[in-house]
């Protein structure tokens, strides 16, 4: 999609006066909305741009009592720490493989259940639906994180079923081989409703002549989701897509803490678990920083590579 | 709505998303120390109370979990209300949340905008230990200020050895920490037995390795508990609670320890493997809790409670003391029974128990550089050396919570005589901090179950030395370079050794643990805190 191209004039002494004239208008104009923009933007100054003067820290090794730009200036010894740390590649990998993984089947699941609530005919029944789907994801997460733990322990609930079945019992949270399932699809299973919300305020948008279009040309039900529903929620999937790909470097470390235990570090342990241990537990707020702009900086570039690739195969992007 | 809206919106959140992970950290404050300006000179004489001031301290510590059934502050429990009433000074207590002290403390660290007095454990707790909290600007030495301090100096000259723990190596007092006077009473955990299944199966509290194993076959296939041996493995829940007690039986430790002049680290050495192979088996066999990884104090509770565990290494007041109280009503036959440390051989002594320092450092209080005035925290900080500063702190108000007769000191019955749920001892006992703690026999007897004062006893067979870490003093260069060995070191043999118990990893692999350990640094770490060790044992 394009912006529009502001007509330029020849003469640039001109239009900067001009450019002026226009700015001064608008902004009489639109006064009542800029006055609701302004708390906006002040947050943003405030609590994102701000702080950025912390990344500084990084480069020097930080002590509270002499400031940042007091603090010796150590240039990329952090980043040299962090690389050749023992924990690096299995840190990275983690945190790849947990958000592939993520990304593989926590991402559609929402959209799959949208899909399906959309096809409900009974309004009493999806409205019911939509709510014991989305009201798992108000529980605190250290009591989700409780439930979790009950139920995989060795003799908790899943583990009954397990023997019931004729299988083993053994404690699921021990063993790095099912860390990943448990991970995602607790998380799924926390997340799904709330995420399908935005998928269905999409999928009210679309026209429902299209529908009736297709019933008179015979499609059933299910050709029109492939051809018309998908279709026309595909570009809120790809922008929420790039969006979860350009956060590919990050995972929440507070669940993360609260399910590992060293039998399952090999799989659980991630960048975000490591930054907390160094940062808030060894008081190592340089080496934090340094590995959380490392992280930073990864996820701008896959961010805009991503969007780059989607402007180029379907031509649409975020910008 | 339109999709370009969406966009438009989205667009939008991108920004915060970008501006939200860049961030780290927190808004520099520049170095503004306000350095001590004294401002009013005290005229009470030094070591007298009430303190004439007008002045308030604040004071940053945690507040004991017993304390916190009854009380948000401890300002208003008994305790701190008398201090207050004694010393004159008003102080105002800050806690941090229950289990969140380290986090909240580092934050409270990088604010640079500290209060007076930090309880904390500034000895082996801050990274780099207390020199570099001295030379980062965070807390001061207090050597200047020993003489507002005289009952603190007398009471570390009291005890052998005291005074050397209580200094660096360039001989910097920093901290008022817990003293244990009768030090050799205060024993708190051991490997602990279901009295009541050893006398069903006839057998006697087990004293050596192959006993236990015995003893735990017997629970496991007649008393049908399906985690007969529950542990605490868990580092964050406290390493004297892991496998302490067994560990001891190989001659080593889970971390380091001291022996003979040196100083090792247990997971470095041969005879670990041992341990780890005794612990597999009985994992294999059955006889292990097999969610030992991921047990804490609640878990092993239930464990114990509920018949699925009939042996556990636990606290002799918080855990027996609780478990026995609870299980009165609920079942007459449940009986605990402390037993001694195991051996490998009957006649052999345990190498590793419970022996303690009569220097407590983790709960000390440090002056910090933002101190108004030190010389009234000086003095304020010493009032809890003093022969009626102690008593308060560890039995209450007097003629309220406990009454001197003939000069021994009992506990008044409305103490005694309260039902559990009122949680009146916890009331009148502040658990930690700075000043004398003490173990009076007379009120020992009037608190303790006979079940309790048996596993003491039991319990004091264990140990003739104390092995554990002394207080040892890093330069800042030797503590940086110990910290990032460590750091992934600890992790590391903590996963390893979880693996091998496990049998996720075969012991076969023993030697490629300990050539990952020397490929780590473990070598250059040991250097590192011998010399440390010969500096501390040169003071």
């Amino acid at each position: 999609m394009k912006t529009s191209v502001e007509p330029t004039s020849n003469n640039t002494m001109k239009v900067s006066s001009n450019a002026f004239k226009t700015a001064m208008k608008d902004l009489s104009v639109n006064r009542n909305l800029y006055i609701m923009l302004f708390p906006v933007v002040l947050y943003y100054l405030l609590f994102c741009y701000k702080p950025m003067y912390g990344i500084l820290m990084a480069f020097h090794d930080f002590k509270p009592s002499k400031g940042i730009l007091g603090s010796d200036f150590v240039g990329i010894k952090h980043f040299i720490n962090f690389f050749s740390s023992y924990n690096f590649t299995m840190v990275v990998r983690n945190t790849l493989l947990i958000n592939f993984y993520d990304i593989l089947f926590a991402f559609p699941a929402p959209i799959i259940l949208a899909l399906m609530l959309n096809e409900v005919q009974n309004a009493r029944f999806k409205k019911i639906c939509q709510t014991i789907t989305y009201m798992p994801h108000f529980i605190s997460l250290v009591v989700v994180c409780g439930i979790i733990k009950n139920l995989t322990e060795s003799d908790g609930l899943i583990n009954d079923i397990i023997v019931f079945m004729g299988g083993e019992r053994t404690s699921l949270l021990l063993r790095a081989e099912y860390f990943r399932t448990i991970y995602i699809s607790s998380g799924i299973w926390q997340h799904i409703g709330w995420g399908a919300t935005i998928y269905l305020a999409a999928l009210s948008g679309i026209d429902q002549e299209l529908y009736e279009a297709a019933q008179i040309d015979g499609a059933s039900r299910f050709k029109q989701i492939i051809f018309i529903t998908i279709p026309s929620i595909m570009p809120v999937i790809f922008i929420m897509l790039i969006l979860r790909v350009g956060s590919i470097m990050n995972v929440g470390f507070e669940k993360i803490i609260l399910l590992y235990n060293p039998a399952t570090y090999e799989t659980a342990d991630v960048i975000s678990s490591f930054i907390y241990r160094k940062g808030l537990l060894e008081f190592n707020y340089s080496f934090s920083t340094a590995v959380g702009l490392f992280n930073s900086v990864i996820n701008f570039i896959l961010l805009l590579s991503t969007n780059h690739l989607s402007r180029k195969f379907n031509q649409m992007g975020l910008w | 709505m339109s999709v370009k809206s969406i966009k438009k919106g989205f667009f939008f959140m991108v920004g915060l998303l970008m501006a939200a992970t860049i961030i780290s950290g927190c808004a520099n404050r520049g170095g503004d120390n306000q350095k001590s300006t004294s401002s009013q000179a005290i005229t009470t004489p030094i070591g007298q109370y009430p303190i004439e001031t007008e002045e308030t301290l604040t004071y940053w510590g945690v507040l004991n979990t017993n304390t916190a059934k009854n009380y948000t502050n401890f300002a208003d429990t008994p305790i701190g209300k008398e201090l207050e009433k004694k010393t004159g000074v008003t102080v105002k207590y800050i806690h941090p949340a229950q289990g969140q002290q380290q986090e909240q403390l580092n934050i409270l660290l990088a604010s640079n905008d500290y209060p007076d007095i930090i309880e904390s454990n500034w000895t082996s707790g801050y990274p780099g230990g207390a020199e570099k909290a001295i030379e980062d600007g965070i807390i001061i030495p207090i050597n200047d200020l020993m003489k507002f301090s005289p009952n603190y100096e007398r009471e570390l000259s009291g005890i052998p050895g005291l005074d050397k723990m209580a200094r660096t190596d360039s001989g910097k007092y920093y901290v008022y920490a817990t003293i244990r006077k009768n030090y050799e009473e205060s024993i708190f955990w051991g490997p602990m037995f279901r009295k009541d299944w050893l006398d069903d199966l006839g057998l006697e509290p087990p004293t050596t390795i192959d006993e236990w194993e015995k003893v735990l076959i017997e629970f496991r296939d007649k008393k049908n508990a399906t985690a007969p041996f529950a542990v605490r493995a868990n580092q964050a829940n406290g390493s004297m609670l892991l496998y302490g007690a067994i560990v001891g039986a190989y001659k080593t430790e889970l971390s380091w320890y001291t022996d003979n002049d040196k100083i090792y680290f247990g997971p470095y050495d041969p005879q670990y493997k041992d341990f780890l192979a005794i612990m597999a088996r009985w994992y294999k066999q059955n006889l292990l809790d097999k969610d030992f990884p991921m047990a804490d104090k609640k878990s092993i509770e239930s464990k114990v409670l509920s018949g699925k565990s009939g042996a556990f290494i636990g606290l002799i007041g918080s855990e027996m003391g609780t478990y026995l109280r609870v299980m009165q009503e609920k079942d007459e036959r449940f009986d605990l029974i402390g037993a001694a440390n195991p051996t490998l051989s009957k006649d052999e002594e345990s190498f590793s128990g419970a022996a303690n320092l009569p220097f407590y450092y983790y709960f000390a209080a440090a002056i910090t550089t933002h101190c108004k005035n030190p010389e009234l925290a000086a003095r304020w900080l010493d009032y809890g050396y003093t022969e009626e500063g102690a008593y308060i702190n560890n039995f209450g108000v007097e003629n309220e919570s406990f009454v001197i007769e003939d000069g021994v000191l009992r506990y008044t019955d409305t103490v005694i005589n309260a039902p559990v749920e009122e949680n009146m001892l916890a009331r009148y006992d502040r658990f930690n901090g700075p000043y004398v703690a003490l173990i009076l026999p007379a009120t020992s007897e009037q608190t303790m179950l006979p079940q309790q004062i048996q596993a003491r006893e039991a319990f004091k067979k264990n140990m003739p030395v104390y092995r554990g870490y002394p207080p040892l003093t890093f330069t800042v260069e030797e503590s940086e370079r110990l910290s990032n060995i460590m750091n992934n070191i600890n992790n590391y043999a903590n996963e390893m050794r979880t693996k091998f118990i496990m049998g996720t990893e075969p012991l076969e692999n023993y030697d490629k643990y300990i050539e990952q350990l020397k490929s780590m640094g473990i070598e250059e770490a040991v250097k590192i805190q011998q010399d440390a060790y010969i500096r501390y044992q040169n003071r």
